[in-house]
């Protein structure tokens, strides 16, 4: 039943990966051709637009979800795959709270830092 | 209901990452979106860290993003797209399946038999098609193409 909820919830976090990451490739990694389609955007890179994304609510509330359901996809899957390799139930044990140790890792990081920048901006 | 004992080993080892068996196409989609994931966490986990340099301040992250434009890192940048988009739509691909579409309605059993996995096709081939184009046209972009 466990793994069923896990399996639910990879497959509403990809639905929610793909709409959010769609927008920051576009964003982010094809500003050229979206600059083609809507006339000027500005430059994502620049310190200036990156310090007015990094206050502004929704888009730092955006990033940790984006993180934390991109972890969460991404842990499980690789889960998936060493369980394939390694299925006694104690490397079971040990993969998974691998997993989840390094994906809680990230997510700490990434949200901590989004936050003090929002909150203070650069140190 | 009990469940018989399995005797098989659970195990499928590296056969199965490395070939496509009898799935043909869909089979190494499956090899490919395992790869592709497996990038593209890679990536999330240093992009997670290098955008961290943000909280050093205007002078570092200049520098750190003029580093970026290395012909390799640029390169990179775009495998890491084309990763992205083709695990993307064959992600889509795989709700889909899984959701029940796209599977055709079951049928009798009838000689000769016609797996799911044929049905299936036409819906593989066009998103593999879309996915093709998408990577195209980042490639104009990424790459630094001239643009108009």
């Amino acid at each position: 039943m466990r793994e069923t909820a896990y399996w639910l919830i990879n497959i509403a976090c990809a639905i929610v990966i793909l709409v959010l990451l769609g927008v920051h490739m576009g964003v982010m990694h094809l500003d050229a051709i979206l600059a083609r389609l809507v006339g000027t955007v500005p430059e994502p890179l620049a310190w200036e637009n990156m310090v007015n994304r990094g206050k502004s609510t929704t888009q730092v509330v955006l990033y940790i979800v984006l993180l934390g359901t991109a972890l969460f996809h991404g842990f499980y899957g690789l889960r998936t795959m060493l369980l394939e390799f390694f299925s006694s139930d104690r490397a079971a044990r040990v993969i998974t709270a691998g997993c989840v140790t390094a994906g809680g890792v990230l997510f700490v990081t990434g949200t901590a830092v989004t936050v003090v920048f929002a909150l203070n901006g650069a140190g | 209901m009990t469940q018989p004992e399995n005797t098989q080993r659970r195990t499928v080892g590296i056969y199965r990452w490395l070939a496509g068996g009898r799935r043909g196409f869909e089979g190494y989609l499956y090899v490919l979106h395992r790869i592709s994931g497996t990038a593209l966490l890679l990536f999330l986990a240093m992009h997670v860290f290098f955008t961290a340099a943000r909280l050093l301040g205007q002078e570092t992250w200049e520098r750190l993003m003029a580093a970026t434009q290395s012909p390799v890192l640029i390169f990179l940048e775009y495998l890491v797209y084309c990763a992205f988009v083709f695990h993307a739509l064959n992600g889509v691909r795989l709700i889909l399946v899984e959701l029940g579409f796209a599977v055709g309605k079951p049928d009798h059993p009838a000689y000769p038999y016609r797996g799911s996995i044929h049905r299936q096709r036409p819906l593989a081939i066009v998103l593999m098609v879309i996915t093709g184009l998408l990577i195209a046209l980042g490639g104009f972009e990424l790459l630094r193409f001239p643009h108009g």
